[in-house]
Formats: C-alpha cells, sequence, structure tokens
C-alpha cells in the first residue's frame, strides 16, 4: 500500500526535474553550484596550498602574478589566491544555509500567524512590526546590526537574518491570506480542528513553492551581503579567508596587481549567478503547466 | 464536394510534448461545416475539443505537434499558409468566443479601447478616431446593449457576466464574417442570461448568415442551436448526425450513455453516467478509444480502430457495432 | 410539530458592510423550515444568496439579525463558538471538489480527521471504518493513498461527500455537488447521495441551478431572489403550477433534452431589464426592473411571502 505514496513521489520528482531541466541555463547553474559545494567540502584536499588559508605569511612571494605554481597569483602576504578562494568558500556557503535556516522558519511561522488571523490584534502586531523592517534597506540594516555586535562569522549571520527574516513573513502572509478563504480550509474549521493543525497540516503545505523560489534566490543576496559586510570588515576577521574580505585588500592594489581583488570578486560573482540561474529553474519547477 | 464546404478538417492528429512523452490527443479527427450551418460539439472535459479549435484558429501551444491532418478552407490547407497569409485570413473570417467571459477581456482597459483596438486592426483602411468610437457603439448595439457610451467607458469589472460575454460575442463578430466559434459560452453564466445568449448567438448567426460551431458538454443547449452535431471522445469524433436524430436516436455506446444518466424533467430514473475515465493519452490502448468504458466493447474493438460509418443518411458513427467490415466479421 | 423541525431559520438576515454605510443584503429576511427526513431544494441565480444562506446556516458566517435553530438549540452564531456536536450533526459538501479538498493531503489523511477529531472510532479501528466509508460512495480502497489533483472530478467529489458523512450527521448541506462535474458522472454522484440519504436518513438542503435534477431529488422547492425567497412550494406544484413570474421566468428557460420535456415548461418568458444591485434595491418589489407583469403596486411596496395556496407560498402582488 505504501508504494502508491512512494510511485506518487517518484513520479513528481521526476516530473519537477523535468520542468526543472528544459531551462538549459538553469541546468548549467546547478552544475556549477555544486562543483562550487564540492570544492568547499573538498578544500584541504584539493587545494594546492591549503595552510596558506590559515596565518602564512611570506612576504617575498607577495602580490606574485598567476603563474604555473599559483593559479590565481598570491595575495600581499604572499598566500595563494587558489587556495584561500576556495575555502573562502566555505563561510559563503554556510552563511547562506544558516541564515536562511534561521530566517525562513521564523518569517514562515510568523507570517502564518499574521496571514491566519487578518484584522485582528495579532495580525497588526506582527505584520507592522514586518514592515518596519521592510522599510529599511537590507544592507543598511545588517551594517548597522554588524556595527553592533563584534565581528565574527556568527554576528554577521544575525546581522544578515534581521535583514532578511521580514520578506520570508510578508511572503508567506500574501499566501496565507488567500489560501485561508479555500474551500478545503474552511471545511477544517467548520469541523473543528485545532489552528495548529490547519496552519501546518492545511495551509503551509500549500505555501512552499514560492517559498523555495524564493530560498533559491536568496541564498545569492545572503552570500552577496555577507561579502559586503566583511568588505568594511564586519565580518569574517583575517585571517580566515572570507571573500569580501579578499576584495577589500585587493582593491588597494588596483589596477596594477588586478589578480588580488578580481578573483575574489569574480567567485562571488559566479556563485550568485549559478544561485539565480538555478533560480529560474525552480520557479518553472512549480508552475503548473496545462496538462 | 467543394463549394459548399467551409471548413473541412480531415485526418487531425495532434500531440503535446510533456513529461515522460507525448500525449496523443488528437487521433484523425474528421469535421466540416458548411457556409451558412451551425454545428455543434459535445464532449466531456478533456476530450479534444478545444485543442480542435485551437488547431483550426492556429493558437496552439508550443509543445503542440501536429502529425497529420489538413484544415481545409476552400482549397487552402490553412497548416500549411504561412503566418502572414494566415493572419490576413484569420482576422477577416475567423473569431472566438471563449468561456470565461472575465478572462476574456483585458481588466486594465476599458470596454471603448478593447473594442477600438480590434477595429482598427482589423480594418484594412484607416479609420479616424470619430470613425473608430461610432463604430464601436454599432458594435455594442448589435447585441442588444443599451447606453453604449456608459459600456464603453466602463471596466470589465463594472458589468455583469452576462454584459461582459455579450460584449466577448460583440468583438467576436464585430469583424468575423464567416465562421464563430463558440466555446462553452455560457457555462459561467445563470440560466436566465444564458438563454438570453444563446438566442443573440443565434440571431446573430442566422442575420449574418455566418457559420457557426457551438462547443458545450451541455446537451440541453445544443438542442435547439444546432442544425447538426458532433459527439466528441478522447479525440475522436464518434458520432455525428442531424440535431434532431441524435436526441431521438443515438447510436454509439457513449451518447447513449450520456443522454441516459441526464435526469428529465419527467421524472423517472437516471444512470449513474458512464464509469471510468478518459484514456491515458501516453499510452492509449489500441482499437477504440472507448473499450475501456464501453459495456457492448467486443474483442475486435480492442485491436482495430474503428472508422465512421454512415449508418443511416448523414448519421455516422465510429464503432464496430455499426462497422460490419472489421477483419472478423 | 416542533420535533419535525430540524432546521428553523427565521427572519434571518445578513448583511455585507462595504463602507460608507453601503450594505450588500445578501440574505433580506429568509423564513424557512427544513423537516427531518425531506430533501429541500434551492434555487437562485447568482446575487441570489442561496450560498450566502447555506454558509451562514453551516457558521461560515453569523446573521445579521434573525435565528437560526438546529434541532431547537439556537445555533446563530460562527462555526468556532458552535458546539463540536452541532459541528459533527451539521456538514456541508462544496461546489468544487478541487478546492475543497487539500490537494497536499492524501484521501486517507482527509478522512480520517473527521473521524479521529469526533472520536468516531478508536485509531485501531481506523484503517477498517476508512475502507468502509470509501466502500459507500463505492470507490476501492487503493484511494486511500491518492492525492486529490490525481484522481478525476466525480471520484473527487465522491471523496467529499465520504468526508462529510464520516461523523455520521443528520443535515447535510449540498452546494452544487455536481455543477463543476462533467455530465457522464453527474449521475453517480446524485444516486450516490440519494441512496446515502435513504440508508443513513439524513435531511439535504439541495442547492442547484440545474432544473431537471431538482425536480428528481427535492421533495420542496424555495427559489430566492436577491436574498429574499420568492416561491416555496412542492416540487411537483413548483413545476406544475409556478406562481410567481421569476419562477416562470427560470423554467422556461430551462435547457432540455426532448420533445416531451419542452412541453411541460411555461412559454417562454423574455427576460429584459438588469437584475439591481444588491447595494441599491429598488423601492418595492426586487423583481420590478425584469418583472413583465409589474403594476403600480410592484413600485410603491414590497409584497409579503403569503401561503397563496396550501403549502405553496408566494411573493408576489398577483
Amino acid at each position: 500500500m505504501k508504494s502508491n505514496k512512494f510511485t506518487f513521489w517518484k513520479e513528481n520528482i521526476g516530473r519537477s526535474w523535468y520542468k526543472f531541466s528544459r531551462n538549459k541555463l538553469s541546468v548549467i547553474g546547478l552544475a556549477l553550484f555544486i562543483l562550487l559545494i564540492l570544492a568547499a567540502i573538498l578544500a584541504p584536499f584539493i587545494t594546492p596550498f591549503p595552510k596558506h588559508a590559515g596565518n602564512y605569511v611570506d612576504l617575498i612571494l607577495g602580490s606574485q602574478a598567476p603563474d604555473g605554481t599559483h593559479l590565481l597569483g598570491t595575495d600581499i602576504y604572499g598566500r595563494d589566491m587558489f587556495s584561500r578562494i576556495i575555502f573562502a568558500l566555505r563561510p559563503a556557503l554556510l552563511m547562506g544555509i544558516m541564515v536562511l535556516a534561521l530566517v525562513v522558519p521564523i518569517g514562515t511561522i510568523l507570517g502564518l500567524i499574521a496571514g491566519y488571523h487578518k484584522g485582528k490584534f495579532s495580525d497588526h502586531i506582527i505584520m507592522r512590526f514586518t514592515d518596519i523592517f521592510l522599510g529599511l534597506p537590507p544592507l543598511i540594516l545588517a551594517l548597522a546590526v554588524s556595527s553592533i555586535l563584534k565581528p565574527t562569522l556568527t554576528n554577521s549571520m544575525i546581522a544578515v537574518s534581521v535583514a532578511f527574516w521580514p520578506w520570508y513573513s510578508r511572503l508567506v502572509y500574501n499566501m496565507v491570506i488567500s489560501i485561508k478563504n479555500e474551500h478545503y480550509v474552511i471545511s477544517s474549521e467548520l469541523l473543528g480542528e485545532s489552528k495548529i493543525h490547519i496552519l501546518f497540516k492545511e495551509i503551509l503545505p500549500n505555501c512552499l513553492s514560492p517559498i523555495f523560489t524564493k530560498m533559491t534566490l536568496d541564498f545569492g543576496w545572503v552570500i552577496i551581503m555577507t561579502a559586503s559586510l566583511s568588505f568594511v570588515g564586519l565580518g569574517e576577521q583575517p585571517p580566515d579567508p572570507s571573500l569580501g574580505t579578499m576584495v577589500a585588500e585587493g582593491a588597494r592594489l588596483l589596477p596594477d596587481k588586478w589578480w588580488v581583488a578580481i578573483y575574489p570578486a569574480f567567485t562571488i560573482v559566479l556563485m550568485v549567478l549559478s544561485l539565480n540561474l538555478i533560480g529560474d529553474g525552480v520557479r518553472d519547477m512549480f508552475t503548473a503547466t496545462e496538462e | 464536394m467543394g463549394d459548399n464546404y467551409l471548413l473541412k478538417v480531415e485526418n487531425l492528429t495532434v500531440d503535446y510534448k510533456v513529461y515522460g512523452g507525448y500525449l496523443k490527443v488528437l487521433d484523425g479527427v474528421n469535421f466540416y461545416i458548411k457556409n451558412n450551418e451551425r454545428v455543434g460539439i459535445i464532449g466531456e472535459t478533456g476530450c479534444g475539443k478545444t485543442t480542435t479549435m485551437k488547431s483550426i484558429l492556429r493558437l496552439q501551444t508550443n509543445n503542440a505537434v501536429i502529425r497529420q491532418g489538413k484544415i481545409m478552407v476552400g482549397d487552402q490547407n490553412i497548416l500549411e499558409m504561412n503566418d502572414k497569409d494566415f493572419h490576413a485570413f484569420r482576422r477577416k473570417g475567423l473569431a472566438m468566443i471563449f468561456q470565461e467571459p472575465m478572462i476574456a477581456l483585458n481588466p486594465v482597459f476599458t470596454i471603448g479601447q478593447q473594442i477600438e483596438d480590434v477595429i482598427y486592426y482589423a480594418s484594412d483602411t484607416k479609420l479616424s478616431r470619430a470613425d473608430l468610437k461610432q463604430k464601436a457603439r454599432d458594435v455594442i448595439a448589435s447585441v442588444s446593449l443599451p447606453d453604449a457610451d456608459r459600456i464603453l467607458s466602463n471596466y470589465p469589472f463594472q458589468l455583469s457576466g452576462g454584459m461582459r460575454q455579450r460584449i466577448c460575442i460583440a468583438l467576436a463578430i464585430s469583424m468575423a464574417q464567416k465562421l464563430l466559434i463558440a466555446d462553452e459560452p455560457t457555462t459561467a453564466l445563470d440560466v436566465t442570461i444564458q438563454a438570453q445568449i444563446l438566442e443573440l448567438i443565434d440571431q446573430i448567426s442566422k442575420q449574418r448568415k455566418m457559420s457557426l460551431i457551438l462547443i458545450s458538454h451541455s446537451l440541453g443547449l445544443t438542442r435547439n442551436t444546432t442544425d447538426r452535431m458532433y459527439v466528441m471522445y478522447a479525440g475522436v469524433m464518434i458520432e455525428s448526425c442531424p440535431t434532431k436524430q441524435l436526441y431521438e436516436n443515438p447510436l454509439h455506446p457513449y451518447t447513449v450513455g450520456l443522454l441516459k444518466s441526464i435526469p428529465r424533467l419527467t421524472g423517472g430514473e437516471f444512470s449513474n453516467g458512464i464509469p471510468g475515465r478518459l484514456p491515458d493519452y501516453m499510452n492509449p490502448l489500441p482499437g477504440c478509444r472507448f473499450q475501456d468504458r464501453c459495456s457492448r466493447s467486443m474483442d475486435i474493438c480492442r485491436r482495430q480502430k474503428p472508422v465512421e460509418i454512415e449508418v443511416e443518411p448523414e448519421h455516422y458513427v465510429a464503432c464496430f457495432l455499426f462497422d460490419h467490415n472489421g477483419d472478423n466479421q | 410539530m416542533k420535533d419535525l423541525d430540524l432546521i428553523k431559520i427565521e427572519n434571518v438576515k445578513k448583511y455585507f458592510s462595504i463602507g460608507k454605510n453601503l450594505f450588500v443584503k445578501a440574505l433580506d429576511g429568509i423564513d424557512l423550515e427544513i423537516k427531518r427526513g425531506e430533501t429541500v431544494g434551492l434555487v437562485g441565480e447568482s446575487g441570489s444568496g442561496k450560498s450566502t444562506l447555506a454558509y451562514t446556516l453551516m457558521g461560515m458566517y453569523e446573521p445579521t439579525e434573525g435565528k437560526i435553530s438546529f434541532k431547537n438549540e439556537d445555533i446563530g452564531s460562527k462555526a468556532q463558538k458552535r458546539d463540536l456536536s452541532i459541528k459533527r450533526e451539521m456538514q456541508i459538501v462544496f461546489q468544487d471538489p478541487s478546492g475543497s479538498l487539500n490537494p497536499r493531503r492524501t484521501v486517507l489523511n482527509i478522512l480520517s480527521r473527521p473521524l479521529l477529531l469526533h472520536k468516531i472510532v478508536k485509531k485501531n479501528e481506523l484503517k477498517k471504518k476508512l475502507i468502509e466509508l470509501l466502500d459507500s460512495v463505492e470507490l476501492p480502497q487503493e484511494y486511500l493513498y491518492k492525492f486529490t489533483p490525481s484522481i478525476g472530478g466525480g471520484e473527487k467529489q465522491l471523496v467529499a461527500i465520504a468526508r462529510a458523512i464520516a461523523t455520521n450527521p443528520e443535515f447535510l448541506i449540498l452546494d452544487e455537488p455536481t455543477s463543476s462535474l462533467d455530465v457522464s458522472v453527474q449521475g453517480k454522484i446524485i444516486n450516490t447521495l440519494m441512496k446515502l440519504k435513504n440508508k443513513l436518513n439524513l435531511t439535504y438542503l439541495f442547492i442547484t441551478h440545474d432544473m431537471s435534477l431538482m425536480r428528481n431529488v427535492a421533495d420542496r422547492i424555495a427559489i430566492m431572489y436577491l436574498g429574499k425567497i420568492m416561491e416555496l412550494a412542492t416540487t411537483r406544484e413548483f413545476f406544475e403550477n409556478p406562481l410567481h413570474p421569476y419562477t416562470k421566468m427560470l423554467l422556461s428557460s430551462i435547457p432540455v433534452i426532448s420533445a416531451e420535456e419542452e412541453n411541460l415548461l411555461p412559454k417562454e418568458i423574455k427576460s429584459s431589464g438588469e437584475i439591481p444591485s444588491p447595494v441599491n434595491l429598488p423601492e418595492g418589489c426586487r423583481f420590478i426592473t425584469r418583472c413583465p407583469y409589474a403594476v403600480d403596486i410592484c413600485k410603491n411596496s414590497e409584497p409579503e411571502l403569503l401561503e397563496k395556496e396550501p403549502g405553496h407560498f408566494s411573493r408576489c402582488h398577483q
């Protein structure tokens, strides 16, 4: 009997992949992103100079142009750019995962509660609070929070989360206010179901599509924001490698020793680009097609 | 056979490309309509009636593949016309009104703007603004709507469903000369308005000697508004005959089953309808597409596809109960 | 006498405020009794208020005025405030099963909830009861594990019906149960509903615009127009001796499929004029804008729903 559920999911995944893969660029984006994840995980094994990702200084080799040994050159401290960039992928990806893991549940739950109680006190409180945060430019907000806290990876995660949560709250809120009028929700209410059941078992499963699509695109934004924070020195501190810090360090050396700034910047672009390409595919995946 | 036919669909076979393969929706559709004739098409949701109409208007989605078949208008196969010629032809000759009047009208433009647009683009000569306005008023009047200026300045949401559908009809007929396709034109409307709209369509088609294709899932609606009927099932025209005969002497088991399941004003029992569902278009069984729901299916139905046979004058059925040319008979 | 009335609706009004002191008078004084065991049919076009009445009975809306009693108990409040037992005894089947069944839940989940919530069975008897339930609407066991988007319209509606009868209700509202289904499956739904009614001793409020269907299922019929009942009579009287002009207009528009049925219908009454806005109802009779028989008195005073013949009520001055 359980086989029906299995075949249903199998077919569902197959169909979703079909829709996703119709967009060739999305598949490229996905491949690229998977490559980046693997590179981050396998960093100690695939980089030529893993020690350069830590406290290593060799000023003689400082700011060397890219050559055979150092594929992407060295930075001002003589550290291999390629190795540092690969290691820098870790905090970037970690930030994306952690921020979303924090922001999505909180924003979703708030949106569910506010949307379901539209017009009532809890709606007003939650959504006005959301609106306040939405009104502030996210980067400024993240910078402000960051500057109050000590500059660490964890704290920049908190700062970026503060800037991101209201978007999910608003997204889910908008979905809930229309879903709650669907007859299947009303049927549950008329039956006497508890609110918890209705919110999490009836309404939430129908909100997942836009949430997932947004998550894919937001991952890229989180990376950019993280890089921005560390660019101004409010994120991961040296000597731990962070793309934003690396761009900052290299900025002073432009345009002569361009590789120090350009390669980390390019990596950021690559990460965000791959995520945006995936985002297009995810959106298509969730679009119901006429069959 | 030539000049009395307005449109002739021959052996139209259309697939849709989807995840997992192809949906073989139309399986050799044969259909014709003469000048100044009203034809009804009855069929359940998913039987292919909209696909057929879209093929005629060449409004198909990207994933539609025409495997074979012709759609002849006069001596031209419109499936082979180039885009430019076809657009000119469609603009002057054909028009379609859809089921949901709210979707067919653009909610952010006034009625007047939308009508004027149609007139402007369909017209051969350049029309002045005053001309356009007057023609728009004429269009409103042609569907018996009073107060033309007020309606022209209204947005679709300000009008009732019945009025919106009238406007869609007006738009459709304002430029079309030869053929009007009405796809479930009254499904979204109340019964009293329904009667009005059907009468309007009837009146207009007779007045302008336009041919009419009326698509519906309701057998009650097509009875008094058509001259000839087609019953469509799973991409095949399984029965066709003059309207009166369909109701008095239905032949195909599907048609018979359908009529038996309709509640009557005269009371009495009505059946459970036709058990089962439309076939899997991805992997249709060989032979007759109705075989798995037919209470009278025979061995041959599973092996061969029935073709349309003339059982009585003008009464065609695609069924082996009437076709004795099958391989084992 | 009192014991027979399962539902008693007394002068129920439901006004929706649309700001600026304007109201949409969806229900404007409804009086109706539904006796145990009967099927009362409710007819009306869009804007008539028939769905509003159904929703108000179920507790989706609270009446602006008036009293609703179920088994002599006042239930004129929103569903949340009602007793669990009332919720168990009154159920509704909505028009569109694609909307009334959660596309993200299996049939098993959907049908289990009413059984568990109202403690109809214990957990260990759940599976058995579910199969029984599917049986009573003639659906195979395998459907338990299906998600509703993968099953056909008619079958979805059968699941919705199964859900409604799961709690062993006494009263069922059917809001256009077959209107969004294909003709080929409508018969099954209706026949199933009638079988269940007899088997489980149910009382139905049956809403539909399909008059031929109404003829075959209803014992009594009420026709609504802009929030008021225009005519109320037994089915036979309704069709053979319609009194109200609106009823006659409606009956003359029914699309039928045979000449003998056509002969039963009143001669066509041309429907002219537009439906007035429910925010701005005319003085006097609300049907005046479309009535071919309107005279002066109709413009000035609104007629009452009077018993013109035994058991046959009409709201018309003539």
